[in-house]
Protein backbone atom coordinates (compact mmCIF):
# COMPACT_ATOMS: atom_id res chain seq x y z
CA UNK A 1 0.00 0.00 0.00
CA UNK A 2 1.71 3.54 -1.27
CA UNK A 3 -1.22 6.14 0.36
CA UNK A 4 0.56 6.84 2.95
CA UNK A 5 3.99 7.44 0.85
CA UNK A 6 4.81 11.38 0.45
CA UNK A 7 6.04 12.01 -2.89
CA UNK A 8 9.94 12.32 -1.52
CA UNK A 9 9.02 8.03 -0.51
CA UNK A 10 7.28 7.46 -3.59
CA UNK A 11 10.47 8.58 -5.34
CA UNK A 12 13.05 6.63 -3.07
CA UNK A 13 10.86 3.30 -3.03
CA UNK A 14 10.90 3.83 -6.91
CA UNK A 15 14.10 4.06 -7.52
CA UNK A 16 15.23 1.28 -5.04
CA UNK A 17 12.64 -1.11 -7.66
CA UNK A 18 9.81 -1.06 -4.64
CA UNK A 19 6.19 -0.24 -5.67
CA UNK A 20 4.27 2.46 -5.74
CA UNK A 21 0.75 2.73 -7.48
CA UNK A 22 1.02 5.54 -9.63
CA UNK A 23 3.88 7.12 -12.35
CA UNK A 24 5.50 9.88 -11.31
CA UNK A 25 7.21 12.35 -13.65
CA UNK A 26 10.07 14.04 -12.40
CA UNK A 27 14.00 14.81 -13.63
CA UNK A 28 17.20 14.02 -11.75
CA UNK A 29 19.00 16.43 -14.44
CA UNK A 30 19.15 19.72 -14.88
CA UNK A 31 15.09 21.27 -14.84
CA UNK A 32 15.31 24.46 -14.56
CA UNK A 33 12.80 26.51 -16.78
CA UNK A 34 12.10 30.06 -18.14
CA UNK A 35 8.30 30.07 -17.07
CA UNK A 36 9.81 29.12 -12.93
CA UNK A 37 12.11 31.99 -13.22
CA UNK A 38 9.83 34.33 -14.33
CA UNK A 39 7.66 33.48 -11.78
CA UNK A 40 10.25 33.85 -9.27
CA UNK A 41 11.53 37.58 -11.18
CA UNK A 42 15.31 35.78 -11.59
CA UNK A 43 17.06 35.39 -15.09
CA UNK A 44 18.93 31.90 -15.54
CA UNK A 45 22.59 33.58 -14.74
CA UNK A 46 21.07 34.73 -11.49
CA UNK A 47 20.53 31.21 -9.89
CA UNK A 48 24.42 29.79 -10.19
CA UNK A 49 26.05 31.45 -8.06
CA UNK A 50 23.48 32.31 -4.89
CA UNK A 51 22.30 28.85 -3.31
CA UNK A 52 18.76 30.21 -2.58
CA UNK A 53 18.04 31.59 -5.80
CA UNK A 54 19.57 27.67 -6.83
CA UNK A 55 17.20 26.13 -5.09
CA UNK A 56 14.19 28.29 -5.86
CA UNK A 57 14.43 27.65 -9.37
CA UNK A 58 15.17 24.22 -8.96
CA UNK A 59 12.09 24.01 -6.89
CA UNK A 60 10.02 26.11 -9.55
CA UNK A 61 9.48 23.09 -11.97
CA UNK A 62 7.87 21.35 -8.92
CA UNK A 63 6.01 24.24 -8.05
CA UNK A 64 4.31 25.37 -11.13
CA UNK A 65 4.09 21.83 -12.56
CA UNK A 66 4.11 19.32 -10.05
CA UNK A 67 6.99 17.58 -10.85
CA UNK A 68 7.96 14.99 -7.93
CA UNK A 69 11.46 15.85 -7.68
CA UNK A 70 13.48 18.39 -7.90
CA UNK A 71 17.11 18.19 -8.29
CA UNK A 72 20.62 20.36 -8.62
CA UNK A 73 22.95 22.06 -10.07
CA UNK A 74 21.55 23.89 -12.65
CA UNK A 75 24.57 23.58 -15.14
CA UNK A 76 26.99 21.08 -16.24
CA UNK A 77 30.19 23.07 -15.57
CA UNK A 78 30.23 22.94 -11.78
CA UNK A 79 33.33 20.67 -11.61
CA UNK A 80 35.34 21.71 -14.84
CA UNK A 81 35.48 25.02 -13.18
CA UNK A 82 36.99 23.67 -9.84
CA UNK A 83 39.69 21.99 -12.27
CA UNK A 84 40.24 25.25 -14.04
CA UNK A 85 37.99 25.42 -17.24
CA UNK A 86 37.04 28.43 -17.60
CA UNK A 87 32.88 28.74 -17.68
CA UNK A 88 31.21 31.34 -19.86
CA UNK A 89 28.14 32.74 -17.72
CA UNK A 90 25.44 34.35 -20.11
CA UNK A 91 24.09 37.07 -18.31
CA UNK A 92 21.37 38.02 -20.35
CA UNK A 93 19.89 34.76 -21.83
CA UNK A 94 18.21 32.22 -21.05
CA UNK A 95 21.31 29.94 -21.89
CA UNK A 96 23.58 27.35 -19.70
CA UNK A 97 26.67 28.20 -18.47
CA UNK A 98 29.26 26.97 -20.96
CA UNK A 99 33.01 26.13 -20.92
CA UNK A 100 34.72 28.28 -23.05
CA UNK A 101 38.63 27.55 -24.31
CA UNK A 102 39.50 23.88 -23.16
CA UNK A 103 42.74 23.88 -21.18
CA UNK A 104 43.92 20.89 -23.63
CA UNK A 105 43.71 19.77 -26.92
CA UNK A 106 44.10 15.94 -25.44
CA UNK A 107 43.72 14.01 -22.64
CA UNK A 108 47.90 13.00 -22.77
CA UNK A 109 48.53 17.01 -23.09
CA UNK A 110 46.46 18.20 -19.85
CA UNK A 111 48.23 18.88 -16.83
CA UNK A 112 45.42 18.26 -14.55
CA UNK A 113 45.96 19.67 -11.06
CA UNK A 114 43.35 18.90 -8.31
CA UNK A 115 43.20 21.16 -5.42
CA UNK A 116 43.16 19.72 -2.15
CA UNK A 117 39.82 20.12 -0.59
CA UNK A 118 38.05 19.69 -4.09
CA UNK A 119 34.56 19.61 -2.68
CA UNK A 120 34.88 23.12 -0.69
CA UNK A 121 35.56 25.09 -3.49
CA UNK A 122 33.68 26.42 -6.79
CA UNK A 123 29.80 26.50 -6.92
CA UNK A 124 30.19 22.93 -4.80
CA UNK A 125 29.69 24.33 -1.91
CA UNK A 126 26.94 26.58 -3.31
CA UNK A 127 24.93 23.61 -4.60
CA UNK A 128 25.48 21.66 -1.09
CA UNK A 129 23.49 25.10 0.54
CA UNK A 130 20.95 24.83 -2.11
CA UNK A 131 20.65 21.10 -1.16
CA UNK A 132 20.22 22.04 2.41
CA UNK A 133 17.47 24.79 1.87
CA UNK A 134 15.57 22.78 -0.13
CA UNK A 135 15.17 19.83 2.62
CA UNK A 136 14.58 22.41 4.79
CA UNK A 137 11.91 23.74 2.85
CA UNK A 138 10.52 20.64 1.67
CA UNK A 139 11.66 18.16 5.03
CA UNK A 140 10.72 15.12 4.12
CA UNK A 141 7.67 15.83 1.48
CA UNK A 142 9.61 16.15 -1.52
CA UNK A 143 12.37 14.04 -2.64
CA UNK A 144 15.98 16.41 -3.32
CA UNK A 145 18.31 14.87 -6.24
CA UNK A 146 21.65 16.13 -6.90
CA UNK A 147 23.83 14.88 -9.72
CA UNK A 148 26.86 14.99 -11.08
CA UNK A 149 28.23 14.37 -14.60
CA UNK A 150 29.80 11.00 -16.18
CA UNK A 151 33.47 11.14 -15.89
CA UNK A 152 34.12 11.45 -19.53
CA UNK A 153 31.57 14.15 -19.53
CA UNK A 154 33.50 16.11 -17.55
CA UNK A 155 36.75 15.14 -19.36
CA UNK A 156 34.76 16.55 -22.32
CA UNK A 157 34.48 19.50 -20.71
CA UNK A 158 38.44 20.17 -20.29
CA UNK A 159 39.74 18.88 -23.37
CA UNK A 160 38.54 19.43 -26.87
CA UNK A 161 36.28 17.35 -28.20
CA UNK A 162 37.51 15.81 -31.20
CA UNK A 163 41.09 15.22 -29.70
CA UNK A 164 39.65 13.96 -26.93
CA UNK A 165 37.21 11.53 -29.15
CA UNK A 166 39.89 10.46 -31.26
CA UNK A 167 42.02 9.60 -28.82
CA UNK A 168 39.78 7.01 -27.28
CA UNK A 169 41.37 5.62 -30.24
CA UNK A 170 45.19 6.82 -30.35
CA UNK A 171 45.67 6.34 -26.85
CA UNK A 172 43.46 5.02 -24.87
CA UNK A 173 45.82 4.81 -21.89
CA UNK A 174 45.89 8.47 -21.68
CA UNK A 175 42.60 9.02 -21.59
CA UNK A 176 41.69 5.97 -19.16
CA UNK A 177 44.64 7.59 -16.82
CA UNK A 178 42.22 11.30 -17.04
CA UNK A 179 38.96 9.19 -16.10
CA UNK A 180 40.78 7.22 -13.15
CA UNK A 181 41.67 10.46 -11.88
CA UNK A 182 37.99 12.24 -13.17
CA UNK A 183 36.16 9.28 -11.34
CA UNK A 184 38.10 10.03 -7.86
CA UNK A 185 36.74 13.95 -8.26
CA UNK A 186 33.17 12.91 -9.26
CA UNK A 187 32.85 10.94 -6.07
CA UNK A 188 34.09 13.52 -3.83
CA UNK A 189 31.47 16.07 -5.42
CA UNK A 190 28.93 13.27 -4.55
CA UNK A 191 29.72 12.67 -1.98
CA UNK A 192 29.31 16.15 -0.59
CA UNK A 193 25.81 16.46 -1.77
CA UNK A 194 24.52 13.06 -0.21
CA UNK A 195 26.32 14.64 2.83
CA UNK A 196 24.34 17.96 2.71
CA UNK A 197 21.22 15.70 2.25
CA UNK A 198 20.75 14.82 -1.54
CA UNK A 199 18.15 11.76 -1.23
CA UNK A 200 19.39 10.28 -4.64
CA UNK A 201 22.11 10.54 -6.57
CA UNK A 202 22.48 11.02 -10.83
CA UNK A 203 25.15 10.14 -12.80
CA UNK A 204 24.52 12.17 -16.19
CA UNK A 205 26.64 10.56 -18.50
CA UNK A 206 26.43 12.30 -21.60
CA UNK A 207 29.62 12.53 -23.77
CA UNK A 208 30.78 8.81 -22.97
CA UNK A 209 27.79 7.88 -24.90
CA UNK A 210 28.58 4.57 -26.69
CA UNK A 211 26.50 5.79 -29.79
CA UNK A 212 29.06 8.72 -29.88
CA UNK A 213 32.38 7.06 -28.90
CA UNK A 214 31.39 3.48 -29.88
CA UNK A 215 30.46 0.44 -27.46
CA UNK A 216 33.85 -0.88 -27.78
CA UNK A 217 35.28 2.18 -26.23
CA UNK A 218 32.21 2.43 -23.95
CA UNK A 219 32.70 -0.70 -22.47
CA UNK A 220 36.88 -0.11 -22.45
CA UNK A 221 36.67 3.48 -21.03
CA UNK A 222 33.85 4.59 -19.60
CA UNK A 223 31.64 1.83 -18.04
CA UNK A 224 34.87 0.54 -15.23
CA UNK A 225 34.49 4.36 -14.77
CA UNK A 226 30.78 4.05 -14.13
CA UNK A 227 31.16 0.93 -12.35
CA UNK A 228 33.58 2.36 -9.72
CA UNK A 229 31.63 5.42 -9.15
CA UNK A 230 28.39 3.82 -8.46
CA UNK A 231 30.32 1.48 -6.39
CA UNK A 232 30.60 3.95 -4.25
CA UNK A 233 27.86 6.43 -4.06
CA UNK A 234 25.23 5.58 -0.99
CA UNK A 235 21.56 4.32 -3.05
CA UNK A 236 19.66 4.83 -4.46
CA UNK A 237 21.60 5.78 -7.65
CA UNK A 238 20.84 6.73 -10.77
CA UNK A 239 22.98 6.25 -14.29
CA UNK A 240 21.41 8.47 -16.94
CA UNK A 241 23.70 8.09 -20.08
CA UNK A 242 22.68 9.77 -23.40
CA UNK A 243 22.02 8.69 -27.02
CA UNK A 244 22.54 5.24 -28.58
CA UNK A 245 22.44 3.00 -25.48
CA UNK A 246 20.63 0.21 -26.65
CA UNK A 247 23.81 -1.85 -27.33
CA UNK A 248 25.11 -1.50 -24.10
CA UNK A 249 22.15 -2.09 -22.17
CA UNK A 250 23.08 -5.39 -20.50
CA UNK A 251 26.16 -3.55 -19.83
CA UNK A 252 24.58 -0.44 -18.01
CA UNK A 253 21.90 -2.84 -16.06
CA UNK A 254 25.49 -4.09 -14.10
CA UNK A 255 26.72 -1.19 -14.12
CA UNK A 256 25.72 -0.93 -10.19
CA UNK A 257 23.15 1.59 -10.30
CA UNK A 258 19.38 1.26 -8.88
CA UNK A 259 18.03 2.76 -11.86
CA UNK A 260 18.79 4.15 -15.45
CA UNK A 261 17.61 6.47 -17.25
CA UNK A 262 17.76 6.84 -21.31
CA UNK A 263 17.43 9.30 -23.87
CA UNK A 264 14.45 9.24 -26.46
CA UNK A 265 16.98 7.15 -29.28
CA UNK A 266 16.37 4.31 -26.57
CA UNK A 267 14.42 1.72 -27.78
CA UNK A 268 12.57 1.05 -24.39
CA UNK A 269 10.36 -1.93 -25.27
CA UNK A 270 13.97 -3.76 -26.60
CA UNK A 271 15.76 -2.55 -23.49
CA UNK A 272 12.90 -3.67 -21.56
CA UNK A 273 13.37 -7.20 -22.64
CA UNK A 274 17.36 -6.97 -22.17
CA UNK A 275 17.09 -5.88 -18.44
CA UNK A 276 14.00 -7.70 -17.52
CA UNK A 277 10.90 -6.29 -14.93
CA UNK A 278 13.46 -6.20 -12.08
CA UNK A 279 15.18 -3.31 -13.72
CA UNK A 280 13.86 0.65 -12.95
CA UNK A 281 13.90 2.72 -16.10
CA UNK A 282 12.66 6.38 -16.59
CA UNK A 283 12.70 8.26 -19.59
CA UNK A 284 12.32 9.13 -22.37
CA UNK A 285 10.50 12.05 -23.60
CA UNK A 286 12.54 14.15 -26.15
CA UNK A 287 13.54 17.27 -24.16
CA UNK A 288 13.99 19.03 -27.63
CA UNK A 289 11.62 17.53 -30.59
CA UNK A 290 8.45 16.93 -27.84
CA UNK A 291 8.73 19.37 -25.13
CA UNK A 292 10.75 22.08 -26.59
CA UNK A 293 8.98 22.13 -29.68
CA UNK A 294 6.33 19.86 -30.02
CA UNK A 295 2.94 20.91 -28.65
CA UNK A 296 0.64 19.16 -26.11
CA UNK A 297 -0.57 16.23 -27.79
CA UNK A 298 2.52 15.56 -28.65
CA UNK A 299 3.73 14.90 -25.38
CA UNK A 300 0.77 13.48 -24.16
CA UNK A 301 1.67 10.52 -26.96
CA UNK A 302 4.64 10.75 -26.14
CA UNK A 303 4.28 10.30 -22.06
CA UNK A 304 1.85 7.45 -23.57
CA UNK A 305 4.30 5.73 -25.41
CA UNK A 306 7.13 5.86 -22.69
CA UNK A 307 4.50 4.37 -20.08
CA UNK A 308 3.74 1.35 -22.79
CA UNK A 309 7.30 0.77 -24.02
CA UNK A 310 8.35 0.32 -20.00
CA UNK A 311 9.23 3.17 -18.24
CA UNK A 312 8.79 2.79 -14.54
CA UNK A 313 8.83 6.48 -14.53
CA UNK A 314 8.21 9.04 -17.07
CA UNK A 315 11.12 11.67 -16.97
CA UNK A 316 12.94 13.50 -19.73
CA UNK A 317 15.38 12.13 -22.16
CA UNK A 318 17.72 14.89 -20.73
CA UNK A 319 18.24 18.30 -19.29
CA UNK A 320 15.59 20.32 -19.76
CA UNK A 321 15.86 23.82 -22.42
CA UNK A 322 14.80 26.34 -20.34
CA UNK A 323 12.64 27.35 -22.59
CA UNK A 324 10.24 24.62 -22.35
CA UNK A 325 6.85 25.42 -22.61
CA UNK A 326 4.57 25.79 -19.71
CA UNK A 327 1.60 23.91 -21.37
CA UNK A 328 4.52 21.15 -22.32
CA UNK A 329 5.40 20.60 -18.73
CA UNK A 330 1.71 20.65 -17.63
CA UNK A 331 1.12 17.73 -20.18
CA UNK A 332 4.01 15.70 -19.60
CA UNK A 333 2.80 15.53 -15.97
CA UNK A 334 -0.74 15.31 -16.30
CA UNK A 335 -0.38 12.93 -18.68
CA UNK A 336 1.88 10.51 -16.50
CA UNK A 337 -0.65 11.34 -13.59
CA UNK A 338 -3.52 9.88 -15.68
CA UNK A 339 -1.60 6.82 -16.47
CA UNK A 340 -1.92 3.74 -13.90
CA UNK A 341 0.18 0.76 -14.06
CA UNK A 342 -2.20 -1.96 -15.65
CA UNK A 343 0.41 -4.55 -15.48
CA UNK A 344 3.77 -5.04 -12.86
CA UNK A 345 6.46 -3.09 -13.53
CA UNK A 346 7.88 -4.44 -10.01
CA UNK A 347 10.41 -6.47 -8.50
CA UNK A 348 9.18 -9.87 -7.23
CA UNK A 349 5.64 -9.54 -9.18
CA UNK B 1 34.72 1.00 -56.21
CA UNK B 2 37.69 0.68 -58.77
CA UNK B 3 40.53 -1.09 -57.48
CA UNK B 4 42.70 1.53 -58.00
CA UNK B 5 41.42 3.51 -55.02
CA UNK B 6 41.18 0.87 -52.77
CA UNK B 7 44.86 1.35 -50.60
CA UNK B 8 43.77 5.16 -50.88
CA UNK B 9 40.09 4.58 -49.27
CA UNK B 10 41.53 2.16 -47.07
CA UNK B 11 44.01 4.63 -45.14
CA UNK B 12 40.99 6.98 -45.09
CA UNK B 13 38.85 4.35 -43.24
CA UNK B 14 42.28 3.79 -41.10
CA UNK B 15 42.55 7.40 -40.49
CA UNK B 16 45.70 7.37 -41.62
CA UNK B 17 46.47 10.59 -42.39
CA UNK B 18 50.15 10.58 -43.61
CA UNK B 19 49.55 7.34 -45.43
CA UNK B 20 46.74 9.17 -46.81
CA UNK B 21 48.58 11.74 -48.54
CA UNK B 22 51.69 9.45 -49.51
CA UNK B 23 48.73 7.23 -51.91
CA UNK B 24 46.94 10.05 -53.14
CA UNK B 25 50.20 11.44 -54.87
CA UNK B 26 50.87 8.42 -56.05
CA UNK B 27 47.61 8.20 -57.53
CA UNK B 28 48.67 11.51 -59.07
CA UNK B 29 52.08 9.96 -60.60
CA UNK B 30 50.14 7.34 -61.96
CA UNK B 31 48.12 10.23 -63.92
CA UNK B 32 45.13 10.47 -62.00
CA UNK B 33 43.35 13.95 -61.93
CA UNK B 34 42.68 15.44 -58.39
CA UNK B 35 39.26 15.69 -59.08
CA UNK B 36 39.21 12.23 -59.60
CA UNK B 37 41.14 11.21 -56.66
CA UNK B 38 38.23 13.21 -55.02
CA UNK B 39 35.29 12.25 -56.94
CA UNK B 40 36.06 8.47 -57.44
CA UNK B 41 37.75 7.48 -54.11
CA UNK B 42 37.93 10.50 -51.41
CA UNK B 43 33.90 10.88 -51.76
CA UNK B 44 32.37 7.89 -52.22
CA UNK B 45 34.79 6.59 -49.18
CA UNK B 46 33.37 9.43 -47.32
CA UNK B 47 30.11 8.69 -48.15
CA UNK B 48 30.54 4.26 -46.83
CA UNK B 49 32.11 6.11 -43.39
CA UNK B 50 28.99 8.17 -43.09
CA UNK B 51 26.51 5.71 -44.02
CA UNK B 52 28.41 3.12 -41.31
CA UNK B 53 28.25 5.53 -39.20
CA UNK B 54 24.03 6.43 -39.95
CA UNK B 55 23.47 2.50 -39.30
CA UNK B 56 25.88 2.60 -36.17
CA UNK B 57 28.13 0.25 -37.63
CA UNK B 58 31.11 2.64 -36.83
CA UNK B 59 31.20 5.48 -34.79
CA UNK B 60 32.41 9.41 -34.05
CA UNK B 61 36.07 8.54 -33.44
CA UNK B 62 36.41 6.76 -36.75
CA UNK B 63 34.18 9.36 -38.50
CA UNK B 64 36.87 12.31 -37.36
CA UNK B 65 40.07 10.15 -37.98
CA UNK B 66 38.90 9.84 -41.44
CA UNK B 67 38.04 13.33 -42.04
CA UNK B 68 41.89 14.29 -40.50
CA UNK B 69 43.03 11.73 -43.09
CA UNK B 70 40.78 13.95 -45.50
CA UNK B 71 41.76 17.11 -44.60
CA UNK B 72 45.30 16.56 -44.86
CA UNK B 73 44.68 14.82 -48.42
CA UNK B 74 42.27 17.61 -49.35
CA UNK B 75 45.12 20.08 -48.19
CA UNK B 76 47.90 18.33 -50.42
CA UNK B 77 45.27 17.97 -53.85
CA UNK B 78 42.87 21.53 -53.40
CA UNK B 79 45.28 23.81 -54.86
CA UNK B 80 46.47 21.52 -57.43
CA UNK B 81 42.89 21.18 -58.15
CA UNK B 82 42.14 24.56 -58.19
CA UNK B 83 45.14 25.30 -60.60
CA UNK B 84 43.82 22.38 -62.77
CA UNK B 85 40.90 24.33 -63.45
CA UNK B 86 38.97 21.39 -63.49
CA UNK B 87 35.34 21.81 -64.08
CA UNK B 88 32.78 21.10 -61.54
CA UNK B 89 34.27 23.13 -59.56
CA UNK B 90 32.93 26.75 -58.37
CA UNK B 91 29.42 25.50 -57.38
CA UNK B 92 29.11 28.15 -55.07
CA UNK B 93 30.23 30.10 -52.19
CA UNK B 94 29.27 28.73 -48.52
CA UNK B 95 30.04 29.88 -45.52
CA UNK B 96 29.85 27.69 -42.03
CA UNK B 97 29.72 27.71 -38.86
CA UNK B 98 28.72 25.69 -34.94
CA UNK B 99 26.78 28.23 -33.59
CA UNK B 100 27.14 30.54 -30.54
CA UNK B 101 27.35 28.38 -27.14
CA UNK B 102 28.56 25.29 -29.26
CA UNK B 103 31.74 24.40 -29.48
CA UNK B 104 30.90 20.72 -31.38
CA UNK B 105 33.91 21.29 -34.17
CA UNK B 106 33.33 17.64 -35.53
CA UNK B 107 30.45 17.21 -37.98
CA UNK B 108 30.52 20.76 -39.35
CA UNK B 109 34.22 20.08 -40.61
CA UNK B 110 33.29 17.11 -42.08
CA UNK B 111 30.63 19.08 -44.27
CA UNK B 112 32.57 21.96 -44.52
CA UNK B 113 35.34 19.25 -46.23
CA UNK B 114 33.07 17.27 -47.85
CA UNK B 115 31.17 20.45 -49.53
CA UNK B 116 34.93 21.72 -50.73
CA UNK B 117 35.45 18.39 -52.00
CA UNK B 118 32.62 18.36 -53.96
CA UNK B 119 33.27 21.97 -55.84
CA UNK B 120 32.16 24.64 -53.50
CA UNK B 121 34.40 27.21 -52.10
CA UNK B 122 33.90 26.96 -48.09
CA UNK B 123 34.77 29.34 -45.77
CA UNK B 124 34.60 27.99 -42.04
CA UNK B 125 34.46 30.29 -39.28
CA UNK B 126 34.56 27.57 -36.37
CA UNK B 127 32.72 27.47 -33.53
CA UNK B 128 30.93 29.22 -30.85
CA UNK B 129 30.29 31.95 -33.66
CA UNK B 130 27.58 34.77 -32.88
CA UNK B 131 24.90 34.99 -35.42
CA UNK B 132 25.19 38.17 -36.23
CA UNK B 133 29.37 37.52 -36.87
CA UNK B 134 27.78 34.35 -39.62
CA UNK B 135 26.16 36.75 -41.33
CA UNK B 136 28.69 39.66 -41.48
CA UNK B 137 30.86 36.66 -42.93
CA UNK B 138 28.50 35.87 -45.31
CA UNK B 139 28.74 39.49 -46.62
CA UNK B 140 32.04 39.48 -46.74
CA UNK B 141 32.83 36.35 -48.29
CA UNK B 142 29.65 36.90 -50.86
CA UNK B 143 27.93 33.31 -49.91
CA UNK B 144 25.07 31.55 -51.57
CA UNK B 145 24.53 29.61 -48.55
CA UNK B 146 24.88 29.84 -44.54
CA UNK B 147 25.41 26.23 -42.98
CA UNK B 148 25.02 26.66 -39.31
CA UNK B 149 25.11 23.41 -36.79
CA UNK B 150 24.11 23.20 -33.51
CA UNK B 151 24.43 20.34 -31.23
CA UNK B 152 23.71 21.51 -27.91
CA UNK B 153 19.74 22.39 -27.00
CA UNK B 154 20.45 25.42 -25.14
CA UNK B 155 22.20 26.96 -28.17
CA UNK B 156 19.25 26.15 -30.27
CA UNK B 157 17.64 29.65 -30.00
CA UNK B 158 21.16 31.26 -31.41
CA UNK B 159 20.05 29.63 -34.67
CA UNK B 160 16.69 31.05 -34.55
CA UNK B 161 18.52 34.42 -34.55
CA UNK B 162 20.88 33.46 -37.19
CA UNK B 163 18.00 32.51 -39.25
CA UNK B 164 16.09 35.93 -38.35
CA UNK B 165 18.60 38.14 -39.25
CA UNK B 166 18.92 37.30 -42.38
CA UNK B 167 14.99 36.47 -42.92
CA UNK B 168 13.91 39.31 -41.99
CA UNK B 169 16.32 41.53 -43.60
CA UNK B 170 14.80 42.52 -47.23
CA UNK B 171 18.61 42.95 -48.45
CA UNK B 172 19.38 39.39 -47.66
CA UNK B 173 16.17 37.36 -47.02
CA UNK B 174 17.13 36.45 -51.13
CA UNK B 175 20.47 36.86 -50.88
CA UNK B 176 21.66 33.77 -49.03
CA UNK B 177 19.92 30.83 -48.32
CA UNK B 178 20.34 28.64 -45.21
CA UNK B 179 20.77 25.35 -44.26
CA UNK B 180 21.26 23.80 -40.90
CA UNK B 181 22.20 20.56 -38.96
CA UNK B 182 23.20 19.11 -35.71
CA UNK B 183 21.84 16.37 -33.12
CA UNK B 184 19.34 18.31 -31.75
CA UNK B 185 17.94 19.82 -34.54
CA UNK B 186 15.28 18.17 -37.20
CA UNK B 187 14.02 19.05 -40.24
CA UNK B 188 10.69 20.29 -38.87
CA UNK B 189 12.69 22.40 -36.69
CA UNK B 190 14.87 23.64 -39.16
CA UNK B 191 11.90 24.86 -41.43
CA UNK B 192 9.64 26.04 -38.54
CA UNK B 193 12.88 28.36 -37.84
CA UNK B 194 12.82 29.91 -41.00
CA UNK B 195 16.18 27.40 -42.53
CA UNK B 196 15.82 26.73 -46.26
CA UNK B 197 17.04 23.49 -45.76
CA UNK B 198 17.71 21.16 -43.02
CA UNK B 199 20.59 17.92 -43.35
CA UNK B 200 21.02 15.38 -40.59
CA UNK B 201 24.76 13.92 -41.94
CA UNK B 202 27.43 15.31 -44.10
CA UNK B 203 26.48 13.39 -47.24
CA UNK B 204 23.20 14.46 -46.64
CA UNK B 205 24.27 18.14 -46.29
CA UNK B 206 26.20 18.08 -49.99
CA UNK B 207 22.44 16.78 -51.64
CA UNK B 208 20.63 19.88 -49.76
CA UNK B 209 23.52 22.36 -50.51
CA UNK B 210 23.07 21.48 -54.25
CA UNK B 211 19.29 21.37 -54.25
CA UNK B 212 19.01 25.10 -52.69
CA UNK B 213 21.53 26.56 -55.10
CA UNK B 214 20.03 24.57 -58.22
CA UNK B 215 19.48 27.05 -60.61
CA UNK B 216 20.92 30.06 -58.84
CA UNK B 217 23.42 32.32 -60.91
Amino acid sequence: MTETLSPRDEVLTLLTGGRVDRYLCFSGLISVTQPGLESLGLKLADVHHDARKMAAAAAGTHRLFGFDSVAVPLDMCVEAEVLGASIEFEPDDAVLPQVGEPLADTAAGLALSVPNGFSQRGRIPVVCEAIRILKDEFEDGLAIGAWVPGPFTLASMLIEVGGLVMETRTDPESVGSLLDILTEVLDETAAAYHEAGADYLTVHEMGGSPGFIGPAAFEELVLPQLRRLLSKLPEPRVLHVCGHTNFVMEHLATAGADALSVDQLNDLQQSRTVVGDSQVLLGNIDPVAVLADGSPQDVRAAVSEAIESGVNAVWPGCDLMPTVSSDNLRAMVVQTQRSRPERSRYPGE
Amino acid sequence: MDGKWQALCRTINEGNSEAGVAEALRLLETGETPLAVFLECVEPCLADIGDRFARLETFLPELMLAADAVKAIQEELLPRLQADGSEGYGKGRVVIGTIFGDIHDIGKSIVSVLLQVNGYEVKDLGVNVPAKDLVQAAKDFDADLIGISGLMMPSLPYIRDAIALVKENPELVDRFRIMVGGGPVTREWALQAGADGYADNAVGAVTEAALLLEGRP
